[in-house]
């Protein structure tokens, strides 16, 4: 009898153990299904100026940007919480995005690191910036992202993208200057 | 001032990090835990379990002295021949040691000082060092509460590293200002030398409305053994770049060298270098600096690529760096005879197009080593190059090793002054510690 109830909890607690797995696939699934439709069509990911919140770079998510601004100028920026002068081109951008919406402007984080998450999102949320599309290199990727970006890019920083309609990426390194982000922003407007 | 404190980390192996399905960040924390406890209530052996999973997934669960999840790993050979490495977990210092070379390594334990937030992450480090007499002696950068903020410290074992002193605050000047990249040198008689970037002036500039070029480059020496404790402060030069590493080497008449990225004009980022001497003071009561790079890197931003430096026997100054300037792009090699006053040929190193960066290089006798790191878009890769007549000539580059998810700076060796073996160290994230004789 002890024996008999012994093996009906055991294959109960398998039984629970598979419904628990379930349904934890099913919610893992999900996001991902979700996910991939809205890449599938950019258009539904532009609801604002803000197309994609923190997510990693990634080829998807480049492609993604990339028909979405197709035929227009955009600027991609690369930013890191130790480059001092990131910041200023992070403030440069907070006033200008304070006096106009709908910036092309994507912002990438570029520290492939998870143990500045949380600062990531302080810097975000600190310059205002969170209406903006901003990405992050993932850890253990930054060699890859870059790669992905720009094959000719070595990791300085900040690194800005002035992408041209025709979709040509021109990079420079360095804190860009005032003049050059107005009137790349507002001739592409 | 000793301070006894047991070292009782030593054997534990709480988890810091629990990583099983790092890919699937959107799920909730609380699930990713479910699905690592039911993970591990299937296995026998959960960290046998954990391991071979991360293998498959190239995911290491971190236990806490896990070398494969730290950031940095700093390698130095003891006098008596003992290979140390250094590196940082959870706000703590870890060292082990080898006696084959980096083939084994006694258990992980803790330095045992209180944990602070150390910086180590891409060009920032502890460092290690010995004197003759069985001391060890650390020194690195800890960050403070406001952004780019820093003090620089320093702490040392008379016994082998069974006990550490207290950590103490080297640079002076009491602001809460930028102080990082600490480099330390110690003599065999306990000198300690210690070069850092310090932003004290360019803080008291910033707070009289007036604008700072970069930081400065500062020198502190003490030999607290012999009972000297407190360090000097000493300037050596001014406009240095933030962002990039130092590197220091002691010449054959016992005079330290300084190699650093330095800001020349309109944010020209070149290296330069000078050697303590104090009979040669430049007009500013600074030591004469050598500016040695002439590729006209203008970038008001951070390259974050500190260049490397080694002296050999004839007091040749063996020069490796890194440029993306008009004149010079890529990685260069060049030595002088002179201090730096005049220097060789600077000769392109490594593939630009496979994005060579993070050069290294050590020399004895007339082997002059370089190590880089490469990526060809989808592996990382250690490169090597070598000199066998003092840097006139090198033999084919050859790949060294590979790592799935990129890896720390590189970093050459020798045992000792002396020393002929040149051993390269690389940590490769989430893989293992990589060391080679070359």
């Amino acid at each position: 009898m002890t024996i008999k109830i012994a093996a009906i909890t055991n294959s109960l607690k398998k039984l629970l153990l598979l419904v628990v797995v379930v349904i934890l696939l099913f919610i893992i699934g999900l996001p991902k299904i979700t996910n991939a439709k809205s890449l599938a069509n950019p258009a539904m990911l532009v609801k604002s100026d803000k197309l994609i919140t923190e997510k990693p770079l990634n080829k998807i998510h480049l492609t993604a940007l990339k028909q979405h601004y197709k035929g227009q100028r955009w600027l991609m920026v690369f930013w890191s919480v130790d480059c001092p002068p990131c910041f200023q081109e992070l403030a440069m951008i907070q006033t200008l995005s304070e006096q106009g919406a709908n910036l092309p402007i994507v912002i990438v984080n570029a520290d492939d690191s998870d143990d500045i998450s949380h600062e990531r999102r302080n810097v975000i949320e600190r310059f205002k910036l969170s209406h903006l599309t901003h990405l992050y290199f993932v850890e253990g990727q930054g060699a890859k992202s870059r790669y992905i970006v720009d094959p000719g890019w070595y990791g300085e920083l900040p690194r800005s993208y002035f992408i041209d309609a025709a979709g040509k990426f021109n990079g420079k390194s360095g804190l860009i200057s005032k003049e050059a982000l107005n009137s790349w922003l507002i001739k592409s407007k | 001032m000793v301070n006894t404190m047991k070292n009782n980390l030593q054997n534990d192996t709480v988890r810091v990090k629990q990583v099983c399905y790092p890919h699937l960040s959107y799920v909730p924390l609380i699930l990713n835990i479910l699905l690592c406890l039911v993970t591990v209530s299937t296995s026998g052996n959960a960290h046998q379990h954990s391991v071979k999973m991360a293998t498959k997934m190239s995911v290491v669960t971190c236990q806490i002295a896990d070398i494969r999840c730290a950031k940095t790993v700093t390698s130095a050979y003891a006098p008596n021949g003992d290979l140390w490495r250094l590196w940082v977990l959870n706000n703590t210092m870890w060292y082990q040691i080898s006696d084959d070379h980096g083939a084994s390594y006694t258990q992980p334990k803790a330095v045992p000082i209180a944990a602070e937030n150390i910086s180590a992450r891409n060009e920032n480090r502890p460092k290690i060092a010995f004197d003759n007499n069985r001391g060890v002696y650390l020194s690195w950068a800890m960050r403070r509460e406001k952004k780019y903020t820093a003090d620089i410290r320093f702490s040392y074992s008379e016994d082998y590293g069974k006990t550490f002193t207290n950590a103490i605050t080297i640079n002076n000047d009491n602001l809460l200002a930028g102080h990082s990249f600490n480099e330390l040198h110690v003599t065999e008689q306990g000198d300690v030398s210690i070069v850092w970037l310090d932003g004290r002036l360019s803080h008291q500039l910033r707070k009289q409305g007036k604008k700072a070029k970069g930081s400065a480059l500062y020198l502190g020496q003490a030999n607290p053994r012999k009972g000297i404790q407190d360090f000097t402060n000493v300037a050596l030069a001014n406009n240095t770049c933030v962002c990039c590493r130092i590197a220091i080497d002691e010449n054959k008449q016992g005079k330290l060298a300084v190699f650093w990225r330095h800001i020349y004009g309109d944010n020209i980022r070149e290296f330069a270098l000078l050697t303590l001497n104090e009979t040669q003071q430049s007009s500013n009561n600074l030591p004469v600096m050598q500016q040695i790079s002439f590729d006209h890197w203008q970038i008001d931003g951070c390259p974050h690529q500190g260049g490397g430096i080694s002296i050999d026997e004839q007091n040749q100054y063996h020069l490796v760096w890194f440029n993306q300037g008009t004149q010079g792009k890529g990685i260069f090699y060049a030595h002088s005879k002179d201090q730096g006053k005049s220097l060789s040929k600077p000769v392109a190193i490594g593939t630009q197009i496979i994005q060579a960066i993070h050069p290294n290089i050590v020399v004895s006798d007339n082997k002059v080593t370089l190590v880089w790191m490469a990526f060809n878009g989808e592996t990382h890769e250690l490169w090597m190059q070598q000199s066998q007549d003092g840097g006139k000539s090198f033999n084919e580059a050859t790949i060294l090793a590979e790592a799935e998810q990129g890896g720390d700076r590189p970093f050459l060796i020798k045992q000792g002054k002396k020393g002929k073996q040149h051993l390269v160290s690389w940590l490769r994230f989430n893989e293992d510690h990589w060391t080679q004789l070359l």
